[in-house]
């Protein structure tokens, strides 16, 4: 399922700049799924020292995630200085929108979609080896 | 002058001696202040009599036979009678200790024949020992990787490979556990030419699942990176001779360094590196973890020497141990519980906050049944846990009790129960979902 809406997440940044709804809609899940805090408990206001308190594993939990899901570079500083809700929201929308920007023009851009050369030998080797630990 | 400054205040202290009293006892006021909420916790637990932690009541089994599922010794060999007699004869011919540091003569001909076997044994050039597991992750990695360098590691990497990143002074990059995409992104955007250090885990030891090794690897080489494993948890019990996770994906001699540790399947204390010949020098010469602290025991080198022949050609132990690992998960999950991701003999169960963890361990304690909790800052509050490490020295029966155990306790505190209503069943989870964050790595 996270797989998916997740998906989604991506298609859109590939597509357009993100609405800052969509952002929002995106890192409540996130920091549900990363601190267990009900997305239906977070509003623009909720800050870091409040509503969005965690522990230091969750927080880090979720700067990962939402570095992978956006696809941007964001430290825990950063996010941590945001402090609010919105504010987080904001920084992230602007960092995806940079990305993105900078997506399209990176000589990366070709290479990252690529498969790793030798792929699927590697692939096959790696179910083998699963089968050999669920038998 | 400096004399006369001390005079002075050795004046001042005896005329105002009660005023120094009160400014020490400030000065300790000052520091216990950030430890306000622990000290309360310890306290209230064992008000309670529910603390859980330093435990030593694996020494008197007070009722009757207790299952123990705290210690990580894989093969159970740490009672074997042929790994205590060599420690013996190890103290009998060297005495407790060489009391040395290693490049100062503290290691015996017994140390060197450890490392030889260790590196034959994961088919690398060479090994260096350190006195633990934790100074080895904290040596190899702050010895390698300089200012100017990149460390990616995985989420759910270990406390000890967390404090080697931060003690080299380089950048360090989280990827998200077991992603190589993600990796990959990372090295494609930060990388920029310079030397970058990937870290892994053969098996993560807060959830017991195995890294994906033959993709991670891949796109580290595919970036000119180094790839370093952390085998503490898969060495004896991955791979067909139990070599570890790299011996598993058939990657032996793909990755760069292997870390481990004696402490777990070797039946004893003490870490380990092992790569080519040159890393491993500059390795044993520099890190700071090996040169200051005094070499491994004689009686740990013997004991995990015969614990490493016995491992060698005793595959049959191996067997046994997944024959419990799953014997105990499938009884867990029938039972209704969530082992998280676990396909290893490490496995977690979910219970989602710290009090009912502690709990759960204080109960099952009190009915022979020993578990460690894992709470924050081991892992994020809303996925505490408890940890049950099977071994092969567990007979299937005291296994199935301790499900029944932990059936009949958890019902009570409504684990299994909450788990299955009132959360998505996290074994439909893609495996590189957001869920944990391991070990007291904050």
């Amino acid at each position: 399922m996270i797989v998916q809406r997740r998906g989604t997440t991506r298609a859109a940044l590939a597509a357009a700049p993100l609405g800052l709804d969509e952002v929002k809609r995106t890192l409540r899940r996130l920091i549900q799924v990363n601190a267990g805090i009900p997305g239906t408990e977070i509003d623009d206001e909720s800050s870091v020292d409040g509503d969005l308190a965690m522990d230091s594993m969750s927080f880090l939990a979720l700067q990962v995630a939402v570095e992978e899901t956006f696809g941007i570079n964001c430290t825990p500083d950063e996010i941590l200085a945001a402090e609010r809700f919105a504010a987080i929201a904001a920084l992230v929308r602007e960092r995806a929108a940079r990305a993105g920007a900078g997506r399209a023009a990176s000589p990366f851009g070709a290479r990252r979609t690529q498969r790793p050369k030798n792929g699927a030998p590697r692939a096959r080797q790696s179910a083998k080896a699963s089968r050999r630990v669920r038998q | 002058m400096k004399s006369s400054a001390l005079r002075r205040v050795k004046r001042e202290h005896a005329k105002n001696g009660r005023a120094h009293k009160d400014s020490r006892r400030h000065a300790r006021t000052e520091f216990l202040a950030p430890f306000a909420p622990l000290l309360e916790q310890i306290e209230v637990s064992r008000h309670a009599d529910l603390y859980p932690f330093f435990s030593t009541d694996r020494d008197s089994a007070p009722n009757g036979r207790p299952v123990v599922l705290v210690a990580n010794d894989y093969l159970g060999l740490s009672a074997d009678l042929r790994v205590r007699d060599a420690a013996r004869e190890a103290i009998a011919r060297f005495g407790t200790s060489r009391c040395a540091s290693p490049l100062a003569g503290g290691q015996t001909t017994l140390h060197q024949t450890l490392a030889t076997r260790l590196a034959e044994f994961l088919h690398q050039e060479a090994a260096a020992l350190f006195a633990s597991g934790y100074q080895a992750n904290v040596g190899v990695i702050s010895a390698l990787v300089r200012n100017d360098d990149l460390i990616l590691t995985d989420l759910f990497n270990h406390a000890s490979i967390v404090d080697g990143a931060r003690l080299s002074g380089a950048q360090v990059r989280h990827f998200q556990h077991n992603s190589a995409s993600h990796l990959e992104r990372i090295l494609s955007q930060e990388a920029r030419g310079r030397r970058v250090l990937v870290i892994v885990e053969g098996v993560y030891s807060a959830d017991g699942d195995i890294g994906d090794l033959p993709d991670i690897c891949a796109v580290a080489h595919a970036h000119g990176a180094l790839v370093m494993v952390d085998e503490a948890h898969s060495f004896g019990v991955l791979g067909d001779r139990g070599a570890g996770a790299a011996e598993h994906f058939e990657l032996l001699d793909d990755v760069d360094l292997i870390v481990g540790t004696m402490s777990k399947s070797l039946a004893s204390v003490g870490g380990f590196v092992a790569a080519d010949q040159n890393l491993v020098d500059a390795i044993a010469h520099s890190a700071r973890a090996l040169i200051f602290s005094a070499a491994l025991p004689p009686a740990a080198a013997a004991a995990a020497l015969a614990a490493l022949e016995i491992l060698q050609h005793e595959p049959e132990r191996r067997q046994r141990l997944w024959h419990n690992a799953r014997t105990f998960l499938a009884g867990l999950a029938a039972a209704g519980f969530d082992t998280m991701h676990s396909v290893t003999p490490v496995i977690p169960i979910l219970v989602g906050d710290p009090v009912r963890t502690i709990e759960l361990t204080a109960r099952l304690r009190a009915r022979g049944v020993h578990i460690c909790p894992a709470i924050p800052p081991m892992v994020p509050a809303h996925l505490s846990r408890v940890r049950a490490h099977v071994t092969a020295a567990h007979e299937p029966a005291d296994l199935e009790a301790a499900v029944e155990t932990i059936a009949a306790v958890g019902s009570p505190l409504c684990i299994a129960r909450v788990q299955r209503t009132g959360r998505a069943p996290r074994s439909r989870l893609p495996a590189t979902a957001p869920r944990r964050t391991a070990a007291m790595r904050a």
